[in-house]
């Protein structure tokens, strides 16, 4: 070994470890920063030398030229990041729906004393203590109430289901405009990744915020990502690509004329615009829910008011009021918005022209009231003259699914909503414990230990404290070739 | 397996709130009472709860008719009972007038009698409850036996009996549900039950002032027969009311019934609750006690000197 080249060994030995040491101070500092990967010196030895030895005949030998850090390794394995965003995905989808769900099960509240239920059993029940004594005025008056608070019952949920329907709209197009945001940041973080892995050191700071980037991504929107070999990422999502490099193609949140000028979301650059189908992310659920959960108790609550307004009218047209006039009809509604505009028909002025009798001029006869109490549970008219005509496929949607009670019908359809938001809920709670051993898996990667780097930082001391005195005992060596050589004879 | 602290940490967090979740559960079940509060929680027992709720509604009403049915059934037998009495106490009159010692003077003074009880029976007949006639029929509201006086010599003179003038003749049954698919008809012809009876009473008013004797005789066999029009009706209306007792029987019980299944379904078992609230308590202490030892444990760095 050439004399001073152990003092640049020491030197370089005291470097690294510091350099170690401050990569240790940076994980303890990050330990809980949420995205941050544990990073760790990788030391290589320096290439040896050839040097003039005279320990061995060749007069010849290779010493190592000490240490140096090669490079900052990151932790992190693109394996677990891939399934923990695809949990990820379909978790916030089913957390969405939960709580959406439960919105709409709180605003429907079914099985609260006020519920569709409750309000429809009194209206039916009205219509028997009518029957009883069909010449009481107080009973008239007390049915024609009920009629009235179950039209509301009926107004009041649909109206709330489509203010749902509109907030989560809304809520529809935030997210699209949070995607595109995050989809033109990863843009950017790609470019500066490209520009720093060109000059060869590891960009691990810009590498973490991508990846938390893409975690966010993934909560809103299922995607693919996948890490080219010039350390950009490509986002793509249903075979589109959302990101390539540094280039971003942009969704777009679009009225859809075919459902009620609700938001689609499609790509922008489409010019056909056709709505895509996301399967995954909180938009998948927020779409789920809104345009097939909620559509259906729409269409269910719907068809109930359908069924009954017109099971109920038929009747009571076949009818006598108290004063012997002919029934009209009872209920009317807007098509397509039945229980949004459901109502008493404003013919009906008083309880007096509630008909129920089957002959005109028979105040005592409630055959008729009792004949509506029980046209609740079945599909078929009494024989009347003239003969009722029997309803239609749609003017009773409830007998055409083969249902004749509009009681079941209307429990089924509480039950379809239970059952959706269970199933929400069930997989809400599964793919949370999914996600959860993923990001374990992650954080026994990526994580801080404390204790580890607290041996580490002793590690790299001792280390650093060895190196000063190496270049100590070098210096001394050096001091005594330098000041006490050649003094002979002084 | 490397362990990190975010994972220690992370873990006792989720154990905690998991813990607190159930926790939660169970406190909302002891405070409301019920085993759930939406249908979500218990989709297929919410569905039962549902059709129990309406039985009993529907059951409700049939109870509440069977009530109002059996007080006005109660009337009506009250007017037959009534007007049978006048029929045998008209019968009676009728044979003292058929006795042979009596002179015309004594049977006009029954005659009298008899009138008088004629007025009272088209009262019977015209017998209201609740401020309906019960005997006419779907038309409440019309007086079902009208009287047209005809005598000149006595406007006061009922002489003709007329049954729902102008109106539909036949019997108008009112039938009422006592369950499902089970009617029953709660009034009682006024046609056949009083009009023999009305038409009998003149009739003997008029052969006992007539002094005819040979009338009353015949007039004396209808009133019989008028008596056995009230009697039949009066006991097909009370085997009504036997019917309809044990109907009223049939749906109390069911009612007593479906109560308690729905609380079966709908309450929750207090005893079971309080013991398992009390359990999840010392689950949640003990998740909170361990979370916080493994948290406040030192480290290698604060050990380190």
């Amino acid at each position: 070994m050439a004399g001073f080249s152990g003092i640049q060994v020491a030197l370089q030995a005291l470097l690294s470890q510091q350099t170690a040491l401050e990569i240790t101070q940076n994980n303890v500092a990050n330990a809980n920063t949420k995205g941050y990967h544990r990073q760790e010196a990788v030391m290589k030895a320096g290439y040896p030398t050839r040097s003039m030895a005279f320990t061995n005949s060749s007069g010849q030998q290779n010493i190592g030229t000490g240490v140096f850090v090669d490079s900052i390794r990151r932790f992190s394995l693109d394996f677990y990041d891939v399934r923990y965003r695809n949990q990820q995905a379909d978790n916030s989808k089913f957390s969405m729906m939960t709580s959406m769900l439960t919105e709409v099960e709180i605003s429907l509240s079914d099985t609260s004393s006020d519920g569709i239920a409750q309000r429809m059993d009194e209206f039916f029940a009205g219509w028997q203590t009518v029957a009883t004594d069909p010449d009481i005025v107080a009973l008239r008056d007390d049915l024609l109430e009920r009629t009235r608070s179950m039209t509301e019952a009926f107004n009041n949920r649909a109206l709330r289901l489509v203010q749902i329907q509109q907030d989560q709209d809304l809520a529809l197009t935030q997210r699209v405009d949070d995607i595109n945001k995050i989809a033109s940041q990863i843009g950017e973080l790609n470019a500066e990744i490209g520009r720093s892995q060109g000059s060869n050191t590891q960009p691990n700071s810009l590498l973490d915020e991508r990846d938390l980037v893409l975690d966010q991504l993934s909560q809103m929107i299922g995607i693919t990502s996948h890490l080219q070999d010039n350390g950009q990422v490509l986002v793509s999502m249903q075979g589109h690509a959302l990101v390539i490099g540094t280039r971003t193609f942009q969704l777009e949140a679009t009225p859809d004329p075919a459902n009620n000028n609700m938001v689609k979301v499609n790509w922008a650059d489409d010019p056909a615009k056709p709505a895509l189908e996301i399967q995954n992310g909180e938009v998948a659920g927020i779409l789920y829910t809104r345009d097939v959960v909620m559509e259906n108790q729409k269409k269910l609550l719907n068809d109930t008011v359908v069924s009954m307004m017109n099971r109920v009218n038929a009747l009571h047209r076949s009818g006598f009021d108290l004063d012997g006039n002919a029934g009209v009809d009872l209920f009317v509604a807007t098509a397509g918005q039945e229980a949004l505009s459901f109502a008493v028909n404003p013919a009906v002025t008083s309880s007096r022209m509630l008909a129920a009798a089957t002959e005109t001029n028979a105040q005592g006869d409630g055959n008729n009231a009792l004949a509506i109490s029980a046209i609740m549970n079945s599909a078929t008219f009494p024989t009347r003259i003239p003969p009722i005509t029997p309803l239609t496929a749609a003017e009773d949607p409830v007998f055409a699914t083969g249902e004749p009670s509009i009681r079941h019908f209307n429990s089924s359809r509480v039950t379809s909503l239970a059952l959706e938001i269970r199933h929400a809920k069930v997989g809400a709670s599964d793919s949370e414990n999914l996600m959860k051993a993923m990001d374990e898996q992650r954080e026994q990667v990526a994580g801080v230990n404390l204790d580890e780097e607290a041996a580490n930082m002793v590690k790299y001391q001792r280390a650093y404290q060895a190196a000063v005195r190496l270049m100590n005992t070098f210096d001394e060596m050096l001091d005594k070739i330098v000041n006490e050589l050649g003094l002979a004879g002084r | 397996m490397r362990i990190t602290n975010r994972m220690i940490v992370d873990d006792s967090i989720t154990k905690m709130s998991d813990s607190l979740a159930k926790l939660y559960e169970l406190q909302k079940k002891a405070s409301t009472g019920k085993k759930y509060l939406n249908a979500s929680d218990d989709p297929s027992n919410a569905a039962n709860v549902f059709t129990l709720k309406s039985t009993l509604q529907v059951s409700q009403v049939y109870e509440t008719t069977t009530l109002n049915s059996n007080d006005w059934m109660e009337a009506s037998d009250f007017a037959m009972q009534h007007a049978s009495d006048l029929a045998q106490k008209a019968i009676s009159g009728t044979m003292k007038g058929l006795s042979d010692t009596l002179g015309p003077e004594g049977r006009k003074a029954i005659a009298a009698e008899i009138d008088g009880m004629l007025k009272e029976a088209i009262d019977i007949a015209n017998t209201k409850h609740l401020d309906r006639y019960i005997f006419s029929g779907f038309t409440t509201n019309i007086v079902p036996f009208t009287t047209t006086q005809t005598d000149p010599t006595d406007p006061n003179k009922i002489t003709v009996i007329t049954y729902k003038n102008g109106l539909p003749q036949t019997f108008q049954p009112i039938r009422r549900d006592v369950g499902p698919g089970e009617t029953i008809t709660v009034n009682i012809d006024g046609r056949s039950t009083f009009e023999r009876l009305l038409q009998t009473f003149i009739n003997v008013r008029d052969a006992l002032n007539a002094n005819d004797t040979g009338a009353l005789r015949t007039e004396a066999t209808n009133l019989n027969a008028a008596l056995n029009d009230v009697t039949l009706a009066t006991t097909i209306n009370g085997s009504r009311m036997r019917t309809l007792e044990a109907a009223l029987d049939r749906i109390t019980k069911s009612n007593t019934e479906i109560k308690s299944l729905l609380s079966q379904k709908e309450e929750v078992n207090m005893a079971e609750v309080s013991a398992l609230l009390k359990n999840q308590e010392n689950i949640y202490q003990t998740v909170v006690t361990i979370s916080s030892r493994t948290q406040s444990m030192m480290n290698l760095f604060e050990s380190l000197r």
